[in-house]
């Protein structure tokens, strides 16, 4: 049985001007120990899927249909108690942008400690220790217990929150956008520090970043989004290395390899889509190179294009 | 040819102020000797902290060095007085990296790009005004362009709004272009655009860029010479491609490890570096040797000077020095 | 300047439209709309003159007098109708006053830093310590309760608030990019500060201009109550004082202007908070 498998979702915003279709008959599916990519740009529905799936959309948002099944469960129709048990427990997330997640003026000791003792039962002293397990596993050393969080510099921030996260001993684990605003140097060491504990202990990971080359190097699998649909979704070194679709191939053209030779980098033209009155047909096509006609009227089909590989386009039927 | 030299140029930021008594100083830019060719593109590369944009906004005037001189052209700029600031004004401009805030929320996009035109007084009409307004709009590939000029800031994209920058920064035909970060608040399939256009114009107009970046993949796209910066030093400078391929200084080799490529095979290895960047308050030696893996006894006293290694390639580090 | 204008006046509008969309705003500024209405329509309006002694004194309230009459035989409700005048005008001009000298030297102090920013803000805390009211009484009593300098003094008194406002909101708008960019196509620094900071820094001194005016309201109420306020002019507070020693008796001359002070500050302060809520998260515009 898969850990979480994400079946049919669609979701949408109830805004002024009408309702945005963020995501669409999103489907997905995610094995122990397994690390799942979402990479899509701005507007392309990556959080809305990942906050889904915890269950923390904002207000205005509606779930027009679907199931997100975690363990057996479907998460969307649980009642508020019976997801306490699951989230922040056996599902957790690391936020995007921690630079204020935890509160200034208690000790980080303290703020971590306290999910153990309110969540799990723990008593203060019990806690304490698996928090500085947890923090000494991300690479932390134990006297940040008794710092502030404005104390710490970004990237100890992040690894506070990647700690936090693993305090409950989760099955699966969501990132959303775990190294985005870290420098250079820092971010690298953070990708590769959370690649090995995962390695190490084991827990599914879903990682959501506009970055291709963090996806490329931390995922197992990838899943390309682009205005709430999937575009192209599979095993990340078949997608990588043979993207089938062209938002996906225009998509990783305008990420330069340094180690390769310099190409011209190509700029995808266009904006993205308006997501309240969507364009006809494929999603893509008002920006892509090579749309016909049917792309223009008829919505492409996810197909087989390999071994665990699907995209979505028209020119790829018939081979 | 030199464009622009800077000479032992620093910024030196207090941190707290004191009527009796020196207070303490962040050293934004602390001693930084770098020339620029007419026609060149040059990178300024590090991470947060380092320096960089405040070189950028010393070299276009936007701050006053603490200590240093600044020559452009062959001429004194380091105090600018009243007509010098009109004459340098026109020949040196900048592009930000928020292209949300770079225009007036209040002012139509002709109101706000015309706005250099007017000041310089470079035109008589509304006719003639509104005619190079759409010319330089049309050449940042902002069309169709009639359509642009009663548009309002919050109307266009973050792409739109940062090409809309460089079409005002161009109007007064600068010689000079600083661009600092244009592309790290766009979308990755925006960022060609902006770095293709960045390229063009520099190649069509002879202007010369200085891109600030900590995007190593940018600044290998269009620029041929970089520096490095660390805690406001420079500690390696040469051609682009050279030092992303043999970087030489231990920070530069860290940094060009950390760069991430869209190539899923391949392990990460780990890099050479230790700890986090700390601004010393009270700096002795090497900036980067609390860092560094190869640090002697050497870099913990005496600062290294910029030395050249190799033809056009300089770096400051101890492991190079000769004697 | 014509293209300033139109964007003005749309900036206007889109304002009014805001302030109307929310209840508590429509409340405020029908209140104040309809004693604006009638203060300045009060000389053409069919009421009995305010000052004539000519009626009957200590009439209750009636068709004929609807507010009564007071101690000395004038009608009540023309006299507040015309204090509206008096009120509606010193809140305005104080308030304006302390906006306008508020809004310069804040923006100055914000705006260039170093020395005139310290001696800029030193001027500003003294006058923030005076207490405005004591003050006011002293020069009252030593140059008279002309209504001019009422105004005047309220205003110069009140500025503080508005400049420390104004310097916070000019000290970040100084660090905006599109300053930055100013700077560097030559503007020169008074009109980059007129041009572009000002205006987007000025927002909540609207707000707050409306709620000084309130306080001002009070503030020459009291002077007139404590009689120390302009002896020529019919004010609100000055009906009070004259009516407090009939209070228990002839209630409605005290009462009605009461209510009028009352229902004019309410109705400033409920378009106040509705500013600042309209106004506040926009850093610089009204979308």
């Amino acid at each position: 049985m898969s850990l979480l498998r994400v079946e049919d979702l669609s979701v949408s915003y109830v805004t002024e001007r009408g309702e945005l279709k963020a995501l669409s008959e999103v489907f997905l599916e995610l094995n122990e120990g397994e690390i799942l990519g979402v990479l899509g740009e701005s507007g392309s529905g990556k959080s809305t899927l990942a906050y889904s799936v915890l269950r923390m959309l904002p207000p205005n948002a509606k779930v027009i249909k679907g199931r997100v099944v975690f363990e057996g469960k479907d998460l969307l129709r649980l009642s508020e108690e019976e997801l306490s048990k699951i989230r922040g427990k056996r599902l957790t997330l690391i936020p995007q942008n921690s630079m204020n997640a935890l509160s200034p003026v208690h000790k980080i000791g303290d703020q971590l400690a306290d999910v153990l003792v309110k969540h799990e039962g723990l008593s203060k002293r019990e806690a304490l220790k698996v928090v500085k397990e947890k923090l000494r596993i991300a690479k932390l050393s134990e006297d940040v217990t008794n710092r502030y969080f404005h104390e710490l510099s970004g990237g100890m921030r992040q690894r506070v929150m990647t700690a936090m996260s693993l305090l409950t001993d989760p099955k699966l684990i969501i990132a959303d956008e775990p190294t985005t605003g870290l420098d250079v140097i820092v971010q690298y060491q953070l990708l590769r520090e959370l690649k090995s504990l995962q390695r190490k202990l084991g827990f599914s990971m879903m990682i959501i970043s506009h970055d291709v080359s963090v996806i490329a190097k931390i995922s197992g699998f990838v899943m390309v989004l682009y205005g709430g649909k999937v575009l192209e979704c599979g095993d990340v070194i078949s997608v990588f290395k043979g993207p089938k679709s062209p938002y996906t191939q225009l998509l990783l053209a305008s990420f330069p390899d340094i180690s390769s030779p310099i190409e011209k980098i190509t700029e995808i033209p266009g904006s993205p889509p308006d997501l309240i009155e969507p364009p006809e047909g494929c999603i893509f096509h008002p920006r892509c190179p090579y749309a016909t006609d049917r792309c223009r009227s008829e919505e492409p089909p996810l197909v087989k294009v390999g071994e665990g590989h699907y995209a979505r386009c028209h020119l790829l039927e018939g081979g | 040819m030199e464009i622009l030299k800077t000479i032992r140029l620093k910024k030196y930021f207090p941190l707290s102020k004191s009527f009796l008594g020196k207070g303490s100083y962040v050293r934004a830019v602390d001693g930084v000797d770098i020339s620029i060719g007419k026609g060149e593109v040059f990178g300024l590369v590090g991470e947060s902290g380092c320096g960089k944009t405040t070189l950028g906004r010393l070299i276009v005037r936007l701050e006053e060095p603490t200590e240093g001189r600044i020559i452009f052209e062959g001429r004194e700029v380091t105090k600018l007085t009243g007509k010098e600031i009109k004459w340098f004004r026109r020949k040196v401009q900048m592009i930000f990296q928020n292209p949300y805030t770079s225009f007036d929320p209040r002012y139509t996009i002709f109101d706000s790009v015309a706005e250099p035109l007017k000041i310089h007084k470079l035109s008589s009409s509304r006719e003639e005004l509104e005619e190079l307004v759409i010319k330089a709009l049309e050449e940042v590939g902002l069309v169709p362009a009639q359509d642009m000029l009663k548009r309002y800031p919050h109307e266009l994209s973050g792409g739109q709004l940062q090409r809309a920058s460089i079409a005002r920064a161009l109007l007064l035909k600068p010689d000079f272009l600083v661009a600092d970060e244009p592309t790290s608040m766009l979308d990755a399939s925006l960022r060609a655009g902006i770095l293709n256009l960045l390229k063009r114009l520099n190649e069509e107009r002879g202007m010369s860029v200085v891109l600030i970046t900590h995007d190593i993949a940018a600044a290998r796209y269009i620029t041929k010479r970089m520096a490095v910066m660390y805690l406001g030093k420079m500690v390696e400078i040469g051609g682009t491609l050279k030092i992303i391929k043999n970087p030489l200084h231990p920070y530069t080799r860290a940094l060009m490890a950390s760069v991430l490529s869209p190539d899923p095979t391949g392990p990460m290895e780990e890099v050479a570096i230790k700890g986090e960047p700390r601004p010393v308050l009270e700096p002795k030696g090497c900036r980067f040797h609390p860092r560094c893996p190869y640090a002697m006894d050497r870099c913990r006293s005496e600062e290294p000077p910029l030395a050249e290694v190799e033809a056009g390639h300089r770096v400051a580090c101890w492991l190079y020095a000769k004697g | 300047m014509n293209r300033e204008l139109i964007t003005y006046l749309k900036g206007k509008a889109e304002l009014v439209r805001a302030i109307i969309g929310d209840k508590y705003g429509v409340i405020g500024l029908s209140i104040l709309a309809v004693i604006t209405a009638l203060a300045i329509a009060a000389p053409i309006l069919p009421l009995h003159d305010p000052y004539s002694l000519d009626y009957p004194r200590f009439l209750s309230p009636s068709l004929e007098h609807p507010f009564g009459t007071d101690h000395l035989g004038r009608d009540v409700f023309s006299r507040v109708i015309w204090g509206a005048r008096t009120s509606l005008m010193v809140g305005f001009i104080a308030a304006g006053i302390s906006a306008m000298v508020g809004t310069l030297i804040g923006s100055i102090a914000g705006y260039y830093g170093g020395l005139i920013d310290d001696v800029l803000s030193r001027l500003t805390d003294i006058f923030l310590m005076i207490p405005a009211f004591f003050l006011m009484l002293f020069i009252v009593a030593i140059y008279g309760g002309n209504i001019f300098y009422v105004m005047a003094v309220i205003g110069l008194l009140t500025w503080p608030s508005n400049a420390r406002i104004m310097r916070a909101q000019v000290l970040s708008i100084r660090e905006r990019e599109y300053v930055q960019a100013a700077v560097l196509i030559g503007e020169s620094n008074l009109r980059i500060l007129f041009k572009h900071v000002i205006p987007n820094a000025i927002h909540p001194i609207i707000a707050n201009t409306v709620l000084q005016a309130a306080s001002a309201i009070i503030l020459e109420a009291g002077l007139s109550y404590l009689g120390l306020g302009d002896p020529n002019a019919i004010s609100w507070g000055k009906m009070i004082y004259e009516g407090q020693t009939y209070i228990t008796i002839y209630w409605w001359i005290s009462f009605f202007p009461g209510l009028a002070i009352a229902l004019t500050v309410l109705a400033l302060n409920l378009i106040g908070d509705t500013l600042s809520r309209v106004l506040n998260p926009r850093s610089g515009g009204y979308t």
